[in-house]
């Protein structure tokens, strides 16, 4: 018995000693286990303490921010709280005016050629765009009363006379899809290249062929003389009347054909892509038999 | 003494401690619950019984003591309050004979004195820990010696508080049959 006792009574001086060299260990040989150990206590502890904590939380609320403020500084607050908000509305309403420019300057831009064939034009907002495939079909955010006029083959341009797509599919709710013209889904399109030091002559017609980069491809006469930054215009009749003459791209490089030394490669790119943008201008073709001028075919 | 009846009170403690100490809150000092508990038991249990409970508390006070380094929280240290917690105890066996153990103003005096004593156990702990290279523990920007006065603070407070609590646990000392853990040893010799 006074032996057993003696043993314990040894172990304490001894637990004192482990117990000091474990509080004198540097912080990177203890953090872990004694984390460990501290995670254990507090499972245990959580749920009175929490119980301890809303106790808490009764008997002594937090302060509130206005709690300690005398009237004149509650006056002085929410003066300020109004003038923030007003600050915060006017560069809302300065941003929104800004939009609005930036749309009438849109509407300003399409030929007035273009505006006598169509019925209406309206802008729309890019709503989505496909997350893998930037050349792929986006959805447009249309405004409340221009859902009925859109239709497919509805053409998008940009800057007025950028021809970005045309519409798909009959919109859904308010919102429609816009088929960009370098998918390749749109398949080739017929256009025709003005040098840029003769921007009003004939031209010359070529065959459009998306690369699927967003970029078109095709086969022009040497004849022809052209070079970089030379602008292509649409000319396909299976493209409403509204779309004819609008700006394709510009000759971004021209290559010999090898295989046909007369003939040479051009490359053209739109100078305006769907993805770059954040709106687009809708112009509704006036309905067959309004108008004379309106030339158009629906598409095969 | 009766483990369980230790392990209840330690635990109902330990939950005051992290949870209703934060309501308590005087500035920079708060009052501490456990070593309440730790002056209790070292005034009323036999002597190996009390210094045991008083490391199972500091123990349990280290683990529930997030420490902090810079602006980071590096987790708890044991030992500091474990060895601190010991000596305080130690103190209060020294002095105890000649106390009115049950009087509450006995207990909160004794608890201030404790935990002052403790407190200088676990200030150099932690002041030795400075030294280290990479370990700065961060004591709300103060030297050690600010920190020992701030815990003399946390002494006095503690102190009050065991004005308060001391009735209650004396109301209790039956139930932990402090005489009976000790007297069996006499009658067994």
């Amino acid at each position: 018995m006074l032996r057993s006792r003696a043993r314990f009574q040894l172990a304490f001086p001894l637990t004192l000693i482990v117990t000091l060299a474990v509080a004198l260990l540097p912080a990177s040989w203890r953090l872990s286990w004694q984390g460990d150990l501290a995670g254990i206590v507090q499972i245990f502890l959580m749920p009175f303490s929490h119980a301890g904590n809303a106790l808490g939380g009764w008997l002594r609320p937090a302060p509130s921010a206005v709690d300690d403020l005398s009237a004149g500084e509650l006056d002085l607050q929410r003066i300020l709280e109004d003038r923030d908000l007003a600050r915060a509305e006017y560069h809302r309403q300065r941003q929104r005016v800004a939009e609005l420019e930036e749309q009438l300057r849109q509407l300003q831009q399409i030929p007035p050629e273009t505006l006598r064939m169509a019925s209406s034009s309206v802008i729309a907002h890019i709503a989505a765009r496909h997350p893998l495939s930037p050349l792929g079909v986006v959805k447009l955010k249309l405004l409340r009363g221009a859902v009925g006029e859109i239709g497919p083959n509805t053409i998008a341009v940009y800057a007025g006379v950028h021809l970005l797509g045309r519409v798909v599919g009959e919109p859904s709710g308010s919102t429609c899809s816009l088929r960009p013209i370098t998918n390749p889904d749109t398949g080739a399109i017929r256009g025709r290249v003005f040098p840029r030091d003769d921007p009003l002559g004939v031209g010359t017609l070529t065959l459009l062929e998306p690369t699927g980069a967003g970029a078109f491809t095709a086969e022009v006469d040497r004849e022809a003389v052209l070079h970089e930054g030379d602008v292509l215009r649409l000319d396909d009749r299976r493209w409403p009347a509204t779309a004819q003459g609008m700006v394709l791209g510009e000759i971004e490089s021209l290559r010999v054909n090898d295989q046909e030394p007369l003939r040479e490669t051009i490359t053209v790119r739109p100078v305006y892509q769907v993805q770059h943008v954040a709106s687009v201008t809708l112009i509704i073709e006036r309905p067959a038999g309004d108008d004379e001028s309106a030339g158009g075919e629906d598409p095969p | 003494m009766r483990w369980p009846i230790f392990a209840l009170f330690a635990y109902l403690f330990l939950v005051l401690e992290v949870s209703l100490r934060n309501v308590l809150i005087l500035g920079p000092v708060g009052p501490s619950f456990v070593i309440v508990l730790v002056v209790f038991v070292s005034l009323f249990a036999p002597r190996m019984t009390a210094l045991w409970a008083c490391w199972i508390l500091g123990l349990l006070a280290d683990l529930c003591t997030p420490l902090m380094q810079g602006a980071d929280m590096v987790g708890p240290l044991i030992g500091p309050h474990a060895l601190g917690y010991v000596f305080g105890g130690y103190l209060i066996l020294q002095l105890r004979a000649m106390l009115f153990r049950r009087r509450a103003l006995t207990l909160a005096v004794m608890t201030a004195i404790s935990l002052t004593a403790a407190s200088l156990v676990v200030v150099f702990i932690y002041a030795v820990h400075g030294w280290y290279p990479g370990e700065a523990l961060a004591w709300a920007d103060m030297r050690p010696v600010g920190e020992l006065l701030r815990r003399l603070g946390v002494a006095l407070y503690s102190g009050l508080l065991a004005l308060l609590i001391g009735p209650v646990l004396v109301w209790t000392a039956p139930a932990w049959a402090f005489r009976a853990g000790s007297q069996p040893h006499m009658v067994r010799r």
